[in-house]
């Protein structure tokens, strides 16, 4: 092996313009490829950064929709998917802050709502916000991601709503009403059972500490007023699967033999005694059912937040979660800071393979500008190459040669484009790239993105340079190996 | 027994539509430490033979045996590993490594060899070899380093390196003047009988042929005629 590498870098010395070729093509594929890994890596860790700390936690659990759940609700088409419930909260609740893995879990729901000024109360005018609906005792220690500007958080018990700096800033522009702490605030919202409306104080204005314009359209409540709002109620609507024996009675038989049967209550209408409550209620019995369509439900949460002391133990953990709520029969799933993100925490996956297909293009480009060059190489070559299998060369012999040559020009340009690509991030980190609109807050992070070069990307970068120059080399080592010997003695 | 022999060997070569008879059925037998000289004219088939002795192209029909050992039929890795160990070449235009230096190019054919000496072995007959072209000064030179006749003295070395014991050269002093050309020829002469190497070569030059001990004359193809002389011996290495 020495002496076909001593041989392969006295050819790339020797071929210097061709070697010139390569070698820069190789360099900056590698530059780029290392500067837009450092870029989408730190990216990626910055949206899931934000996400882990700020929003979702390691671990999500939510009730069983048709459609994908995250933090934001069900993404129906057309969105009117209800978010599902955790079933057996408490069961649920209890088993987790069980498991030794988990730190520290809180709870919450989302859900839409219109803002709209109490002295406005019949105007169309509305500001519409996301609520989050929480437990400030277990939510802030959790994540404490708010900066506040006036008030502060809600105290455990407390009713009222953190409004986002800029959703106050809207209120004020689309309402013409300035918003303080301690001002009240008409909610709207929109649940199972219709719309409901709700008087809130606000509690705080405040700015998200990892400031990211897309997220601000989200404001805290206490959970129970956005219980109210959408409608949770202990009596509120659930889908329940029927037994064949109650399905059979409902399609069978017409409404009068389900009414019309002896024990039917009749009122004398014709009776001089006006009809009371009570009578009603002797009538009607238990009425039980309808304080309950009033009374909140105070054990629905739409989804339960799990900080691990171990944040590798994901993706064990949530196999280990979803085991055991299919062993509990409950409609309930598991899953990571990225399903609890929805699209938002995908967009660094969008934007690699965006970036992989755009390097798949360079990197075809660079085999075919590689390949012609190796193989006017070869023709050149020929005579050497026929002089060397007449004196006793294998056709191993010469295929080590060739890839020996790629490995070195591969490597020491890749390399050097790795060096290249690491001073480019190096300065791109002091410098700091700033996000100008809310698709790059989203995409880096936060407001500033500061790519750092990991050891796995340099190590991606050569492996893929290595893999690009043997793809290249293949045809044209092709080509050599049919090189007869005796054409050591026809050409020249 | 003859360590080369060629039985009614014929050699075609394709040319567009039609066909080449570059070999029309050659039968002749080499001695093992002949210094043979195939003679004749441009397209005689001097070329063709050696190719075919030398194993770098096949027969179209015939047989070429090579110590006792019939060519035809052997696999590439084979035929390449009977070069490696039987042949060794001169070529008209040198066809040297132009990235390895005097000594390199001559070492190059032991590595692609399965045969293990020590380092030491290796760089003394090596070093003996180059002593023996006169080119103790030169070894760490390129070939664009050197002149035609010191370019050929290598490829003698680096023919020689594995102990072959056959030598082709095809003509080997086309690209020499005439005085080096003859040093070259008194060199592979002297080599001849000090090592008793087999040495075949080609030439036009009637000069250079009446120094060998053994002349086919190829004429279209076929052999004119063939003289064998009384051989010159020496010690050997």
């Amino acid at each position: 092996m020495p002496v076909l590498i001593r041989i392969a870098f006295r050819n790339l010395l020797e071929h210097k313009s061709k070697s010139l070729i390569i070698g820069i093509i190789i360099a900056l594929g590698v530059t780029i490829l290392v500067v837009g890994n450092a870029f989408i890596d730190t990216a990626a860790l910055g949206i899931k950064r934000t996400f882990i700390d700020n929003f979702t936690g390691n671990v999500f659990v939510n009730g069983k929709a048709d459609a994908p759940v995250s933090l934001f609700g069900v993404s129906s088409p057309g969105g009117m998917e209800q978010t599902p419930t955790i079933p057996s909260y408490d069961k649920v609740v209890a088993w987790l802050k069980d498991q030794p893995e988990v730190k520290s879990v809180t709870s919450q729901i989302t859900g839409m709502a219109t803002i709209s000024a109490p002295s406005d109360e019949n105007s169309d005018d509305a500001v519409p916000t996301m609520l989050f609906g929480i437990d400030p005792a277990t939510y802030r220690p959790m994540f404490d991601n708010l900066n506040f500007v006036s008030g502060g958080y809600l105290t455990p018990g407390e009713e009222g709503i953190l409004l986002s700096q800029q959703r106050a800033k809207e209120i004020e522009k689309d309402l013409k009403t300035k918003v303080a702490v301690g001002d009240t605030l008409l909610l709207n919202g929109f649940g199972g059972s219709g719309l409901h409306i709700r008087r809130v104080t606000v509690r705080g204005i405040f700015t998200f500490k990892q400031r990211n314009d897309a997220l601000e359209f989200i404001s805290y409540a206490d959970v129970q007023t956005l219980r109210g709002l959408l409608g949770m109620t202990l009596g509120s609507t659930k889908i329940t699967d029927l037994a064949k024996s109650d399905t059979a009675l409902l399609g069978e038989g017409s409404a009068d033999s389900l009414f019309g049967g002896g024990d039917m209550v009749s009122v004398d209408s014709n009776a001089a005694r006006p009809v009371t409550s009570g009578d009603l209620t002797s009538i009607l019995g238990d009425t039980g059912g309808n304080r309950k369509a009033e009374q909140l439900d105070t054990g629905a949460w739409h989804f339960i937040l799990i900080d691990l002391s171990n944040a590798n133990e994901a993706p064990r953990f949530i196999a280990k979660t979803n085991a055991w709520l299919a062993g509990q029969h409950l409609n309930a799933e598991a899953g990571d800071w990225k399903t609890a993100s929805g699209g938002l925490g995908s967009i660094s996956d969008i934007v690699r393979v965006i970036f992989i297909a755009a390097i798949l293009i360079v990197a075809i480009v660079a085999i075919i500008i590689i390949m012609n060059t190796l193989i006017v190489s070869v023709i050149e070559r020929t005579s050497e190459i026929g002089t060397m299998r007449a004196l006793g060369a294998q056709k191993a012999f010469i295929w080590r040669m060739f890839i020996s040559e790629t490995l070195v020009i591969s490597i020491v340009f890749g390399l050097a484009g790795m060096a290249l690509g690491s001073a480019v991030v190096g300065v791109l980190n002091v410098m700091g790239i700033h996000a100008t609109n809310s698709f790059l807050q989203i995409l880096f992070g936060g407001e500033v993105l500061r790519p750092a070069v990991s050891a796995g990307s340099l190590l991606t970068a050569l492996g893929v340079v290595i893999l690009i120059g043997i793809l290249a080399h293949l045809y044209p080592v092709a080509v050599a190996l049919k090189v007869q010997p005796v054409r050591a003695i026809q050409t020249d | 027994m003859a360590i080369v022999r060629l039985t009614d060997v014929r050699k075609v070569y394709p040319l567009g539509k039609t066909e080449v008879h570059a070999v029309k059925g050659v039968t002749f037998g080499i001695e093992k430490g002949d210094f043979i000289s195939i003679a004749g004219p441009s397209g005689s088939g001097k070329t063709t033979i050696l190719n075919l002795i030398g194993c770098i192209d096949t027969p179209t029909a015939g047989s070429v045996e090579i110590d006792g050992q019939a060519t035809s039929g052997l696999s590439d890795r084979d035929i390449t590993s009977l070069r490696h160990k039987m042949l060794g070449f001169i070529f008209q235009s040198f066809n040297l490594v132009p990235v390895l230096n005097v000594f390199e190019n001559i070492e190059f054919p032991l590595l692609l060899g399965k045969e293990r000496s020590s380092r030491k072995e290796k760089i003394d007959w090596i070093s003996y070899l180059i002593e023996e072209v006169g080119l103790t000064n030169w070894t760490k030179h390129r070939p664009n380093e050197l002149s035609g006749g010191q370019r050929q003295r290598v490829a003698i070395a680096r023919a020689l390196v594995t102990k072959p014991q056959i030598v082709l050269a095809d003509e080997p002093t086309a690209n020499l003047d005439s005085a080096t050309g003859a040093a070259i020829i008194e060199l592979m002469k002297k080599i001849n009988r000090e090592m008793e190497t087999t040495f075949i070569f080609s030439t036009h030059d009637d000069k250079i042929v009446q120094i060998a001990d053994h002349i086919i004359r190829l004429h279209d193809g076929i052999v004119a005629s063939e003289e064998r002389r009384e051989r010159e011996h020496a010690s050997s290495h």
